[in-house]
């Protein structure tokens, strides 16, 4: 598009109503607001594709301070937001504008600054726009903008090897560190929002968890011994959990206090029973202090049996669930132990258990290194995982469907395994049933395939997934009465490869939820800064741990041929340069905290009386409602029951009630009419917890069939419903139900109650449930070829060469089809870990997904008939992919 | 159970007696009036890596194209840089003994035992009864059937499923790994009603009888 399609609107009037944040400042950036749908990027195609993320101009102008939000609803836009930015880009039709904020915009003009609006919706390149941005601006504005740049030190690059798997022309140099103060102005947070420093190097060093105790004070994991400092059972590893505290209330930590040291590999903490549990190698640790200085000093091994194999694949995220249980996410490096008597083995998903480690359940497979984990301001389960799925749905209990699912991957149901169904020796499944055409169900769903990201560099290094989510280590909602109504119930998702948090727009689809791209809450320049976790902390502000490390990559190992470097594998799976170039000494703690907002009110809940603690469940900030609810219960105490059962059953519904409806099943005190009313209650959220928290027993089952929860108007709680039919003991009765659920249309025309019905009709062998068989046809070659290519969830292409194109991670696939049979092709992509190619032996975990858990049973058939079809072997012969020298020189 | 390494001498009476039960296996009916197999083609032992969890080992080939082996006796393979001989063994009980079919005791290590089921027609419901010490995994006419992935003691018939047999020469793989101590394996093949079925025989090679 050319500038002559742009109407500039210049500054021709004062500085009138120019609030201070905008004009009062002398050193600042330059804030504009992009008012239209955000372009959809393309990507994985073309020279530049692993550099290009093609969106916006985060790439391009935000490193020279020139900073856009992003509003794609005018209707998510307030005059008081509108105040902070310095120019509005319209891309939105002028029809889209109501009148109301038509009027605002017309007064942000008159006021000075610049209304740029398109001509035809279309973007124009980021140089026309960075021009019309400049010249619309205030010259105030664009004064503060010319001293920030003159403030900042520039980028400095310093020797050292950097791994080049984005096949740069120029590899990116290894820049030297930033001060916290420098780190943030290179950094983006949006422009009603500020980010401000609590704590850094040398009072926090590699933070990679935060929790807050009752009295407000954060609680730090600090990871000093990731990734390689696995040490043996029994010695002292070099992580620790650290009280940080701001005594004077100025914002900034100010005592910091070392609770545990010679902790290993430690990931995350929980506050429970009046002490914490950690997760780290091995096993739980649950830690208490008993004399009140603040240092543990009881330590306690809880539920051993938590893979070490792989650091940045161990268990972590620890949180605690609405219904009392602790929640955690791993990746692959598993649990395999012993519980109860019974032996559990799972991996690359969401868990639950018991604090005294008496109960452990694995709740939603995902197909990755599961890291982010979140519950929704309703209790629903979400995470996020590597490699393109930075937000997913839990909605199927993975112990219970695990073991109902065809082919490999069998495990999660406790116990080792068993036949696979149309072999097992029960139910009406024929012995000769072809198993490929049971349909694999997910207990997960993804919600963003393939979002990109909107990085504020062009210097984002990927190993795979280029230009996607890759590392979404981190996935909380905001729940805050310190926040603006826009970002409210959204999700916040770390990914500290492209130094991002991204917004997932959560929102309820049909007996699910669906995600759209709510753009950054933060996206920094500074190469260094690395978000592994935010979440709401007790002033209501969103609190981000900064890894603050330039090389955040774990695996895999790159060498000369695939990345110009050679690396070896350290303990733990992550590759080491001879330079090693990975930090230990760095670490920042910022709050962003939105500048025309309160703070939540309450300061402390420690010494809150039950009277106290019961009103704070209705706390506008989840991290107070959900302090109240574990001192509720933490603390066993009858007193506040009364009060409790009087919020369930006040019919008004909210938060408060939910929390209320758990604190009484976590006492013991959850008595049959004030579960009932709940589950009539006329908030949908209620009546969902109220079917989650019913027991499976006699008492439980008849509360069910006393309510309308299987037809529940909303689908999300009907869901919840049918789930909840699969914890019943089989009967008839429940046959029945199950029977006439499948004659609703509404339910089978809903894949996530779809799925329900088709697992019910599994557990209650119910013939004719849901969809438990799936029509495949013979594979098409040519549709497979496209999803090998163009897949964003697969992703084949992005780590494979076939026919010349494609990736360098994995085993070139030329010449497939004749060093290898269909069955072997078939195991290798539902089972990575089955067999490893020739040349990848040593590996000891592909970072390969299963692509059953991604791909439908069609779309696998496809893919197979398209690797069917690579009979020619590489020219040389090799199928491990080689990078020419020559790219380098 | 004491583990010690083999005097030169004794390894190799221990040869001479692994190779003397191998002569005497047809001596043992391939199939019992149980329905219990009795004669296998064997592969053992394979040295599992070190570090690397049993189930997942389980759960990758030990030798290329596992779930299609058709091996007979005197075929040679290289595993892990170690050569063995698939050999015919027989299971002088109702469960195969690895260590007794190779007079040592092999911790961390594992194997394959392959039965060759001749029908003589086409048979529905074959149930199939399966017990390993330690993780087993059980491969029918080159299908993944069944595994097991956790260490247990060998509970025979501990797992049924069912299959329908082939008219003919009907494959079965079962591969076993032993963390430690025995290591065995079970396999039997009867009717729903646990009854034996007529005419089953197993045979040491994929050749039909003619």
């Amino acid at each position: 598009m050319k500038p002559l399609n742009w109407i500039l609107g210049l500054a021709v009037g004062g500085l009138a109503g120019l609030p201070a944040s905008a004009a009062g400042a002398a050193d600042r950036p330059l804030h504009v607001l992009h008012l239209g749908p955000v372009p959809a990027a393309t990507g994985g195609r073309g020279p530049d594709a692993r550099t290009n993320y093609a969106y916006l101009p985060g790439q391009t102008l935000a490193p020279e301070a020139i900073l856009f939000d992003h509003v794609t609803s005018p209707t998510n836009l307030t005059e008081v937001q509108l105040r902070h930015y310095d120019a509005v880009v319209q891309t939105l039709p002028d029809s889209g504008l109501d009148g109301t904020r038509r009027a605002w915009l017309e007064g942000f003009r008159k006021s000075g600054k610049g209304w740029i609006q398109s001509a035809d919706g279309t973007r124009p390149t980021d140089a026309a726009l960075r021009s019309a941005v400049l010249e619309s601006v205030p010259k105030e504005a664009k004064s503060a903008w010319e001293s920030s740049l003159a403030a900042r030190p520039p980028l400095r690059r310093l020797p050292g090897e950097v791994p080049n798997y984005e096949r740069r022309p120029q590899p990116v140099g290894y820049q030297e560190p930033l001060s916290p103060e420098d780190s943030i102005r290179y950094t983006q947070v949006p422009a009603d929002f500020e980010l401000k420093l609590f704590a850094a190097e040398p009072d926090v060093v590699k933070p990679i968890w935060i929790a807050w105790d009752e009295r407000g004070r954060a609680w730090v994991v600090e990871a000093k011994d990731y990734p390689h400092g696995l040490v043996p059972e029994g010695q002292p590893g070099k992580a620790d959990v650290k009280i940080c505290e701001d005594t004077d209330g100025d914002g900034r930590a100010d005592r910091f206090t070392v609770f545990a040291e010679g902790l290993n590999l430690a990931t995350s903490l929980v506050f429970v029973d009046g002490g914490v549990l950690v997760s780290q190698a091995r096993h739980m640790l649950f830690l208490q202090d008993t004399d009140g200085d603040d240092k543990a000093d009881v330590r306690r091994t809880v539920l051993p049996g938590w893979g070490v194999g792989d650091s940045h694949a161990m268990q972590g995220s620890l949180t605690r669930g609405f219904d009392n249980w602790l929640y955690g996410a791993v990746g692959y490096s598993n649990f395999r132990g012993q519980v109860a008597g019974r032996n559990i083995d799972f991996g690359q998903g969401v868990f639950r258990f018991k604090a005294d480690g008496s109960a452990l359940e694995f709740l939603h497979q995902y197909n990755n290194n599961t890291w982010g984990l979140g519950l929704n301001a309703h209790g629903d389960v979400f995470g996020s995982t590597a490699n393109g799925n930075p937000s997913f749905y839990g909605y199927l209990p993975a112990h219970i469907l695990n073991p109902t699912q065809p082919g490999p991957g069998r495990r999660g149901g406790g116990g080792g395994g068993g036949f696979r169904p149309g072999y097992r020796l029960d139910g009406d499944n024929s012995p000769e049933a072809d198993t490929r055409n049971v349909r694999r169900l997910p207990s997960a769903k993804s919600l963003a395939p393939g979002m990109r990201m909107h990085p504020n560099t062009p210097n984002v290094r990927m190993v795979d997934n280029f230009g996607g989510y890759t590392a979404a280590a981190g996935h909380t909602f905001m729940v805050s009465d310190a926040l603006p109504a826009r970002l409210q119930g959204k999700a916040l998702v770390t990914e500290p490869t492209a130094k991002i948090i991204g917004i997932m727009d959560i929102r309820p689809d049909g007996g699910g939820y669906r995600a759209e791209d709510g753009f950054n809450l933060l996206a920094s320049t500074d190469e260094w800064m690395s978000p592994v976790h935010a979440d709401v902390g007790p002033d209501g502000a969103v609190w981000v741990l900064d890894f603050y490390s330039f090389v955040i990559q774990h695996n895999p190992t790159p060498n000369v041929r695939s990345a110009g470097v050679e690396a070896t594998t350290g303990l733990g799976g992550a590759y080491k340069t001879a330079n090693d170039l990975r930090d230990q000494t760095h670490g920042r703690i910022y709050r962003i905290v939105w500048k025309d907002g309160p703070r939540s009110p309450i300061r402390s809940l420690a010494s809150a009386s039950p009277e106290t603690l019961v009103a704070a469940l209705d706390s506008g900030n989840r991290f107070w409602s959900q302090t109240a609810q574990r001192l509720v219960v933490d603390r066993q105490q009858s007193q506040p029951a009364p009060a409790l059962r009087k919020r369930v059953r006040s019919g008004t519904g909210g938060t408060g009630a939910i929390h209320a409806l758990w604190s009484l099943a976590g006492i013991g005190a959850l008595d049959a009419e004030t579960h009932r009313k709940a589950l009539l209650d006329r908030d949908p959220a209620v009546r969902r917890n109220a079917v989650r928290a019913l027991p499976t027993n006699e008492v439980g089952r008849q509360l069910f069939f006393s309510s309308p929860v299987v037809q529940d108007p909303d689908l999300v709680t009907r869901q919840a419903a049918f789930a909840k039919l699969l914890e019943f003991p089989t009967a008839p009765e429940i046959r029945t139900v199950v029977a006439q659920l499948q004659r609703v249309p509404a339910n089978t025309g809903d894949p996530f109650l779809n799925d329900t019905l088709t697992l019910l009709g599994r557990i209650h062998k119910v013939d004719g449930v849901g969809e438990n068989e799936v029509a495949v046809s013979t594979g098409d070659p040519k549709r497979g070829e496209a999803l090998f290519y163009e897949s964003p969830t697969a992703a084949c292409a992005a780590c494979h060469t076939a026919n010349g194109r494609g990736g360098d991670v994995g085993p070139i696939l030329d010449g497939i089809a004749v060093r290898a049979d269909k069955a072997y092709i078939l195991e290798s992509l539902m089972d990575p870990n089955a067999k490893f190619a020739k040349g990848f032996e040593n590996l000891e975990i592909s970072p390969m997904p299963p692509l059953g858990a991604i791909l439908k049973e069609q779309e696998l058939a496809d893919v197979l008939a398209f690797l069917a079809t690579l009979t020619r072997p590489p020219k040389d012969g090799n199928t491990v992919p080689v990078r020419k020298t020559e790219d380098y020189e | 159970m004491n583990i010690r390494p083999l005097h030169p001498l004794l390894a190799a009476l221990a040869l001479l007696a692994s190779w003397t039960h191998a002569v005497a296996a047809d001596d043992v009916p391939g199939i019992d009036a149980k329905g219990y197999v009795r004669n296998w083609v064997m592969l053992a032992p394979i040295p599992l890596p070190e570090g690397a969890p049993t189930g997942d080992l389980l759960m990758r080939d030990q030798v290329p194209g596992e779930a299609t082996l058709k091996p007979k006796a005197g075929d040679r393979v290289t595993v892990r840089g170690k050569e063995l001989a698939w050999r015919d063994v027989s299971a002088k009980t109702n469960f195969m003994d690895f260590n007794e079919a190779l007079d040592s005791l092999n911790d961390r290590s594992g194997g394959y035992v392959v039965a060759y089921v001749e029908a003589p027609a086409e048979t529905p419901d074959v149930m199939v009864s399966v017990g390993s010490n330690d993780q087993g995994r059980l491969y029918f006419n080159g299908v993944d059937i069944y595994a097991w992935t956790e260490a247990r003691p060998l509970v025979v018939d501990a797992d049924k499923g069912k299959v329908r047999l082939r008219k003919g020469i009907n494959v079965f793989v079962f591969k076993v790994l032993n963390e430690s101590n025995s290591w065995q394996a079970s396999l039997r093949l009867t009717d729903l009603a646990g009854k034996p079925l007529p005419g089953l025989r197993v045979l040491r090679t994929p050749t039909p009888t003619p």
